[in-house]
C-alpha cells in the first residue's frame, strides 16, 4: 500500500517535523546565510546521530535500511524548515549511486563513513545550464587496466564546495553517443579544480574541472552497455529527491499563506473572507493534494526500482515544478508588499524552489521526457 | 490465500464465465441501462449481463444483503471494480437511485422506506430523477420555494423543478420542497419522494447545445403525496440532501472517461489526425505538450482518487479529498475534450452524420454535453468556495 504511510514511516516523519522544527527552523538557515556560510557541520552530526545519514544504506555497510520512502519524508520536512544539510547530496543520491553501482568496493569503502556521517558526496552531472543527461561531453579514457582518466567540466554541482566525494557522470572517450561512464573521484584528487559558486538560494554549489583524473577500476560505479540504466536509475531517484524538497517548500509557504489570509485585515475584515483569494486557495490546496500522491507513488517506485520509475520521476518533478511556481508565486502575490520583503519567509521558498525547478530537469524537459516515455 | 483473494478469484471466475462478449466493450452513453417501469435494453446481452449482476445483488455491490443488494465491504467493492475494469464489463445498470438516492435512504430513511424502495433500485424496477434545482434556487440550493403543505393525511406540492435530467423517463422524483416557509430558509426544507405518476405533475423538455434534451422541468400542481414518503424528518431535509450530494459529486468525479468522452482516446485520436515527426515525435509540440500536462493531471488524479481508497481502508480517510475529487476532475475532463477536438480538426466539428463516423460525432457531443460537468451538482466555483471553508477554515465571504 504505497500511497499510505506505514507505521514506522509515521514514526520517522514525526521524528522529522520535532527534530527539525526545534533543531533548524528557518532561522538557523538565516543565521547559516548571514555568516556566510552554506553548511552547519554541528547539525548533520546531529542528523547522523539520528541515523538520517544511514536511512537509505544496508544493514551490511552499517545503515539501517530504511528505504527511499522514509528518506524522502525527511526530505519533506527538511524543505518545510529549508534545512541546510547533505541529506539529499548525500544520503539520498550519493547513497544511491553507490548502492546502484557496479563497485562493492566503493560500497565497503564509503557507505559506512556515510552513515556514520563522516564523508560527504555529491553527483556532478550537469554541463549546461540546463539539465540534459544527453549533453554530456566529460571524457573518460580507458587506462588500459579498467580505470580512466577523466577530463571535463561540471557545473553548479549541488553540494559540490563540501563534497569529499563526486560521483561523476562521463562518457566513454567523450564521444556523443559514447556509454557512459560513472566514476567516483575524490575531492582531493590532483586534477580537480573547483570554483564555488553562489546561487539565490545561499546553498552549497561548485564548478568543478577536470583534467586527466585517475579514476583505478575499483572507483568506476557503472562503464559499458550497462551503464545507461543505472545513470538513468540514479538521476530518477535525484529528481524524486528533489521533488520532494520541492513539496516540503511549496506545503510549507501555503500554510503560511493560508494563516495569513486569515490574520491580515483590510476593508475591516480578514482578506481570508475575499472570494478572489479563496479560490485561488482553494485551487492550489487541490493542486498540493495531486502533488502529494504522485510523490508517494514516485518514491515507491523509487525504492523497489519498479518498472515505470522513469515515468513516476519526471510526473513527480514536472508536477513538483509546476505546483511549487504556483504556491510560491501565490504566496507572495497574498502577502502583498510584506511578501517581497526579506524578513518573511516566503521569499526565502521562492528562491529556494526555483533552484530545486532547474535541478534534475525542469518542467518542459520533464514533459518530454515524459511524451517520450508515453511513446509520443 | 487471504479471503480478499479468494474473492479476487472466484470473482474473475464468475465475470470470465457470466459476462457476455459483447458486454466486454467501452459503452456509450446509448448502450447504457435504465432501470424503470418501461425498462428497455439496448440489446439482448444487455438484458442477459443485467439480468445475472442483479441476482447477485452486484448492481449495487454495496448495498447491505438484506435489501438484495451485494453486502460487500469497500475492499471487496473494490477488487469487483477491478475485475469488472479487466474485462472492461459495462456497468449493469445505471441510475440516480444507484449512485445517489440509495445511500443517501441508508443513513437517512426509515426502515419502511428502505424495505419499500431499496430493493427495487437493486433490481432495477424504478428510474429516479433529482428535483433539487429550481429556477430561482440553483448554486443557492436551500433557497428552493417548491412548497409542500401539511395536509393532515398528505402532503401538498405546488411549484416546479428545473433542469431534471431524464424526467420524462423517471418514475419516481426526490425532491426538497419547502414546508416551513416562515424558518431561516435552510430551516424549512423537506426531503420527499413523488411517484411521477401522481395527478398534477406535468414535464417539459429543454434543449441543450449537445442537441439532447434529456433536461426537463417539471410542474406540480395540487399533487398529493402520502406523508410516509417524506425521509428523515420534517424541515430536516438540507441534512439529506447534503448527505446526498457527496454522493453525487463522487459519482461525477468517478465518471469513466470512456462513458463521457467516447471509446476514442488521445493517443488514438493523435495517431489517426496528426501523426508524427521523422523523429517520432507528434506533429504539434505545442499540442504534444498540452496532452502531457493532461496526462498528468489524469494520472495525479488517479492516484489521488487511490489513495484515498487506500486512506479509507486504512481507517484513517483524509476528510478533504472528497471535497476536492469533483473540481479537479471535470475540470481536467474538460481538458480532454478541447484536446480532442483540437486533434480531430473539422473532423471534430461535425453535427450531422453524413460526413462523420460515430466516433468524430461522439467527440463534438462530448464537448458540448461535458460543459455541464462543472455546473452540475454543484459548480466549479461552489466547489472552491467548499474546499476554502471546510479544508482551509477560510473566514466566511
Ligand atoms: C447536465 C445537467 C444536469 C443537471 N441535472 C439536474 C438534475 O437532475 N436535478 C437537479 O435538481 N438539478 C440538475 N442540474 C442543475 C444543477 O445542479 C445546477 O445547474 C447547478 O447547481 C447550478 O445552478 P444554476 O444553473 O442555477 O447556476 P447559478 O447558481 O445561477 O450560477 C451561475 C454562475 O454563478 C456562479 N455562482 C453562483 N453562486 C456563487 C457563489 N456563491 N460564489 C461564486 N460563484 C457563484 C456559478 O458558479 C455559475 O458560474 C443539472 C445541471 C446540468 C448542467
Amino acid at each position: 500500500m504505497a500511497l499510505v504511510l506505514t507505521d514506522d514511516q509515521k514514526m520517522l516523519q514525526d521524528a522529522a517535523r520535532d527534530f527539525i522544527a526545534d533543531a533548524s527552523p528557518v532561522d538557523e538557515f538565516r543565521k547559516l546565510r548571514e555568516a556566510g556560510k552554506t553548511r552547519d557541520p554541528e547539525l548533520w552530526r546531529q542528523m547522523a546521530e539520528l541515523g538520517w545519514s544511514a536511512v537509505n544504506i544496508a544493514e551490511k555497510y552499517e545503515g539501517l535500511q530504511f528505504g527511499l520512502t522514509g528518506l524522502g519524508l525527511i526530505v519533506i520536512e527538511a524543505g518545510r524548515h529549508l534545512v541546510a544539510s547533505p541529506l539529499s547530496s548525500t544520503a539520498a543520491i550519493g547513497v544511491s549511486a553507490l548502492n546502484l553501482g557496479t563497485s562493492e568496493d566503493a560500497r565497503q569503502r564509503l557507505l559506512p563513513e556515510i552513515a556514520a556521517g563522516q564523508t560527504l558526496v555529491a553527483f556532478a552531472v550537469d554541463e549546461l545550464n540546463h539539465h540534459d543527461p544527453q549533453y554530456t561531453s566529460t571524457r573518460a579514457k580507458p587506462d588500459g587496466s579498467g580505470g580512466y582518466l577523466l577530463d571535463g567540466r561540471k557545473v553548479f554541482v549541488s553540494g559540490g564546495g563540501h563534497a569529499d566525494h563526486y560521483v561523476v557522470l562521463a562518457r566513454e572517450n567523450g564521444e556523443p553517443d559514447g556509454d557512459f561512464v560513472l566514476a567516483l573521484v575524490d575531492a582531493g584528487a590532483k586534477g580537480v579544480d573547483k570554483t564555488k559558486v553562489q546561487l539565490i538560494d545561499s546553498r552549497d554549489y561548485a564548478n568543478l574541472d577536470f583534467s586527466e583524473v585517475a579514476v583505478s577500476k575499483d572507483a568506476v560505479l557503472a562503464d559499458g552497455s550497462e551503464a545507461g540504466a543505472i545513470v538513468e536509475t540514479l538521476i530518477d531517484i535525484a529528481a524524486i529527491v528533489t521533488a520532494c524538497e520541492l513539496y516540503g517548500c511549496a506545503l510549507q509557504s501555503f500554510e503560511d499563506t493560508v494563516r495569513y489570509l486569515t490574520e491580515r485585515k483590510q476593508f475591516g475584515r480578514a482578506i481570508g473572507s475575499f472570494q478572489a483569494l479563496q479560490h485561488r486557495a482553494a485551487h492550489a490546496f487541490c493542486q498540493l493534494q495531486l502533488l502529494y500522491s504522485v510523490i508517494l507513488d514516485a518514491l515507491d517506485a523509487a525504492e523497489t526500482i519498479r518498472p515505470g520509475l522513469a515515468l513516476a520521476a519526471s510526473h513527480a518533478k514536472a508536477l513538483a515544478n509546476d505546483t511549487t511556481d504556483l504556491v510560491t508565486n501565490e504566496a507572495i502575490q497574498m502577502h502583498g508588499g510584506i511578501g517581497v520583503t526579506d524578513e518573511l519567509n516566503i521569499g526565502l521558498y521562492l528562491k529556494r524552489a526555483r533552484v530545486l525547478r532547474n535541478l534534475f530537469g525542469n518542467t518542459s524537459y520533464h514533459w518530454r521526457r515524459f511524451a517520450r516515455l508515453s511513446g509520443y | 490465500m487471504s479471503e480478499l483473494d479468494a474473492f479476487r478469484e472466484d470473482t474473475r471466475q464468475w465475470l470470465e464465465a457470466n459476462c457476455p462478449e459483447s458486454m466486454r466493450t467501452v459503452g456509450r452513453r446509448e448502450d447504457m441501462v435504465a432501470p424503470g417501469r418501461n425498462q428497455k435494453f439496448p440489446s439482448d446481452d444487455a438484458r442477459i449481463w443485467f439480468e445475472r449482476m442483479r441476482d447477485k445483488g452486484w448492481t449495487c455491490p454495496e448495498f447491505p444483503s438484506e435489501y438484495g443488494g451485494g453486502g460487500l465491504d469497500a475492499a471487496k467493492a473494490k477488487v469487483l471494480r477491478q475485475e469488472m475494469q479487466r474485462l472492461k464489463c459495462r456497468a449493469p445498470l445505471s441510475d440516480l437511485g444507484i449512485s445517489m438516492l440509495g445511500p443517501a435512504l441508508l443513513e437517512f430513511g426509515s426502515e419502511a422506506q428502505k424495505a419499500e424502495h431499496i430493493p427495487r433500485i437493486v433490481r432495477g424496477e424504478i428510474r429516479w430523477c433529482q428535483g433539487y434545482s429550481e429556477p430561482g434556487a440553483g448554486s443557492d440550493l436551500a433557497s428552493v420555494q417548491c412548497r409542500a403543505e401539511d395536509k393532515g393525511d398528505h402532503y401538498l406540492v405546488n411549484g416546479t423543478k428545473i433542469w431534471t435530467s431524464f424526467a420524462t423517463e423517471s418514475d419516481w422524483i426526490f425532491c426538497l420542497v419547502r414546508t416551513d416557509p416562515d424558518a431561516p430558509k435552510r430551516d424549512g426544507i423537506s426531503f420527499l419522494l413523488i411517484d411521477m405518476e401522481t395527478p398534477g405533475i406535468s414535464i417539459a423538455p429543454i434543449q441543450l447545445i449537445s442537441g439532447d434534451s434529456e433536461f426537463c422541468q417539471v410542474f406540480f400542481e395540487d399533487v398529493k403525496v402520502p406523508k410516509k414518503n417524506m425521509v428523515y424528518e420534517a424541515n430536516k431535509g438540507w441534512t439529506v440532501a447534503k448527505g446526498l450530494l457527496k454522493h453525487e459529486r463522487k459519482m461525477i468525479s468517478e465518471l469513466s472517461q470512456d462513458f463521457i468522452g467516447g471509446t476514442l482516446t488521445l493517443r488514438q485520436a493523435a495517431d489517426e489526425y496528426l501523426g508524427y515527426d521523422k523523429n517520432g515525435k507528434l506533429k504539434e509540440p505545442g499540442l504534444r505538450a498540452a496532452i502531457t500536462r493532461h496526462e498528468m493531471n489524469m494520472r495525479a488524479i488517479e492516484l489521488t482518487a487511490y489513495r484515498a481508497h487506500l486512506e479509507g481502508l486504512a481507517g484513517e480517510p483524509d476528510s478533504r479529498i472528497p471535497l476536492i475529487m469533483k473540481y479537479v476532475s471535470t475540470t481536467e475532463f474538460q481538458v480532454k475534450d478541447e484536446l480532442m477536438t483540437e486533434l480531430l480538426g473539422y473532423r471534430g466539428l461535425g453535427w450531422d452524420d453524413a460526413y462523420f463516423s460515430e466516433e468524430e460525432l461522439k467527440s463534438s457531443r462530448s464537448l458540448l454535453f461535458n460543459k455541464s460537468l462543472t455546473i452540475a451538482g454543484g459548480t466549479n466555483e461552489v466547489q472552491l468556495n467548499i474546499i476554502a471553508k471546510r479544508a482551509l477554515d477560510l473566514p466566511e465571504s
